[in-house]
């Protein structure tokens, strides 16, 4: 009976993906202007990092092809993230106070997956190839080479790190079934944060580096998985607990939104 | 057992006192006082399968929240609920699988994609065989005239054509039960007799079980064996409303229109019953009222016979809409 089932997400996710795609399509001018204004928000960003790191090659023992590798890892768990779980952010306003909710609910299927897949975010396919794009010149420039159980391992943690943000978000909009969030500023917090976790945490001071790791803890999605590739010994552990920690943020928030659930009522009407 | 059950059901909501203008906003915002407010109140009434239940009452009056709780939407505060066995907000996954949903106001479609694009998913995500699918679309086509539809993106669509895709689409998984929540509000006449004729061949030829709440009493008279009204969280009626407007509505009127002008005074006191009056701007004709347990229209009409020679006569019978006037009035009495 599991196995099934599970072939059955599968194939409500693919067929919702693909209705999505049409539906977006249907907008050509649009797709167009998003792919091309997050593009140059992106070539922007990168151009200057690679400015600001050509003037500093070498911030607190870390050399700029380091940097700009956690750079890369961040951005992909981040772009990873905003494709397939930013619709979360949507729950206070388009879902509850809209009350598209009670659609959700009239459906046979599990309103978490359901919001999670009705809509992606194409926008951050940019994020993604840039992201991918820092990887691949900083992994050129340290001559790193990975063994196909390290690519693995890579993906394993890049799995993660989007799983921990994700989890972040789905605790905090969970909250929403508590208070009523129209601007979706419950999530606010973690965005601004998150530029933080694209660099090496050791730049910070003591307080934001315990914030980063064991508060929100933003530098399992970026900085702590990097470290492996990067030879360094000191957070092998920390490596070690990155799809721990996914796996535990991603349970307390299906706990949260679980009770969350309970206590919904709907807008009324 | 009947099909849906409901005990004792209440809801109540937490609300808090709103002040007004922008000073009661930002007092609003430090201090509030709260209250409880009863949206349905001690409820009980049970659905036999194959039944049309037209659901009526005023905005307000708790109809949505007991839809709400039957779907699964919402949980009550206190009562028993059950829908084909199954108790809505504890299995809801299950329940909703048994159940079809309509909402006039608002499309379950995707705003999007085209209609039949919107009915494939709805057929994956309902596990309904290509076979019964097909079968499913063409009758829904010869009934509703969903054909033509099919390739237009949902936002196209206009109200009469939106809402016959939402029914539709709520009928597509063949469900025991539907709930049709104002389902012909807004609509043209043509579009709402077609939607009815749709509803009542559906229910005629499958058996299946409706709640229809509506604000349009002539939907309640062409489908409704036997309606509920609530009122104020209250059930105030459970009944056959063609036998409570024969039962309530006491006051019927007499039109008699004349060939010539006639001294009202004397005729009123020829016919002594209640009220006589003048009706329209011309004096050829007159408008009769009384109280049927009191005097019959054919003692009148006799009477008039006797005393006249009318041109025409007619009878008119209460409507609908005063039967349920006179129904909520008694309430708040």
């Amino acid at each position: 009976m599991v196995m099934p089932r599970i072939f059955f997400y599968g194939k409500i996710y693919l067929r919702y993906f693909g209705q999505y795609f049409k539906g977006r399509l249907a907008y050509r001018s649009d797709i167009l202007i998003q792919m091309v204004f997050a593009l140059s928000t992106q070539i922007t960003s990168l151009v200057f990092i690679v400015i600001i790191f050509n003037h500093i090659p070498d911030i607190n023992g870390w050399s700029y092809g380091e940097i700009l590798f956690i750079y890369g890892f961040a951005q992909i768990s981040i772009a990873l993230f905003s494709m397939f779980f930013s619709n979360l952010i949507q729950l206070g306003r388009f879902y509850i106070l809209d009350g598209n909710f009670d659609r959700v609910l009239l459906r046979p299927l599990p309103p978490l997956f359901q919001i999670i897949i009705e809509r992606l975010d194409i926008g951050s396919f940019s994020t993604l190839a840039m992201g991918v794009g820092a990887l691949l010149y900083a992994a050129a420039k340290l001559d790193m080479s990975l063994s196909a159980v390290e690519c693995l391992i890579f993906f394993g943690l890049v799995l993660s790190a989007t799983l921990i943000f994700a989890g972040l978000v789905l605790i905090l909009v969970s909250l929403t079934f508590w208070i009523k969030d129209p601007t979706g500023a419950l999530a606010w917090p973690l965005m601004t944060v998150r530029e933080f976790a694209k660099y090496p945490i050791t730049i910070y001071t003591p307080a934001l580096q315990v914030f980063l790791s064991w508060i929100l803890p933003l530098a399992f999605t970026s900085f702590y998985p990097a470290t492996l590739f990067l030879g360094r010994e000191d957070y092998v552990l920390y490596v070690y607990l990155t799809p721990v920690i996914a796996l535990l943020i991603w349970g307390l928030g299906i706990l949260v939104w679980n009770l969350g659930l309970r206590r919904y009522e709907s807008s009324g009407s | 057992m009947a099909l849906i059950a409901v005990e004792n059901l209440t809801k109540s909501y937490k609300t808090f006192k709103r002040k007004e203008g922008l000073k009661g906003a930002f007092i609003n915002l430090f201090k509030r006082e709260y209250e409880f407010v009863q949206a349905v109140d001690n409820i009980s009434f049970h659905v036999e399968s194959g039944e049309i239940l037209g659901y009526i009452g005023p905005n307000g009056a708790g109809k949505s929240t007991t839809i709400k709780i039957l779907t699964g939407i919402l949980t009550p505060t206190a009562g028993e609920v059950a829908v084909n066995g199954l108790v809505p907000y504890k299995r809801r996954q299950q329940h909703v699988k048994n159940i079809g949903v309509v909402f006039g106001q608002r499309t379950q479609l995707w705003w999007d994609i085209a209609v039949i694009e919107a009915f494939t998913l709805l057929r994956d995500i309902y596990e309904v065989s290509k076979t019964d699918f097909q079968a499913q679309l063409k009758k829904f086509d010869e009934v509703l005239g969903i054909g033509p539809l099919l390739h237009i993106p949902v936002r196209k669509l206009s109200l009469g054509q939106r809402v016959r895709c939402d029914i539709a689409a709520s009928l597509l998984h063949n469900p025991p039960v539907v709930f049709l929540d104002e389902p012909t509000i807004g609509l043209d006449v043509a579009v709402k007799s077609n939607i009815r004729e749709f509803i009542k061949e559906m229910n005629a030829s499958l058996g299946t079980t409706m709640i229809l709440t509506t604000h349009d009493l002539s939907d309640i008279e062409y489908l409704c064996q036997r309606s509920l009204i609530i009122d104020q969280g209250k059930i105030i009626f459970d009944g056959d409303l063609q036998q409570a407007k024969d039962e309530l509505a006491r006051q019927r009127k007499i039109q008699v229109d004349l060939y010539e002008r006639v001294d009202i005074d004397s005729i009123r006191d020829q016919l002594k019953v209640a009220e006589l009056e003048f009706a329209g701007q011309n004096d050829y004709s007159l408008t009769i009222s009384f109280n049927k347990d009191e005097i019959s229209a054919i003692d009148i009409i006799q009477k008039i016979l006797d005393l006249l020679h009318p041109r025409d006569i007619k009878i008119e019978e209460p409507t609908i809409e005063t039967v349920v006037k006179e129904i909520y009035e008694k309430r708040s009495l």
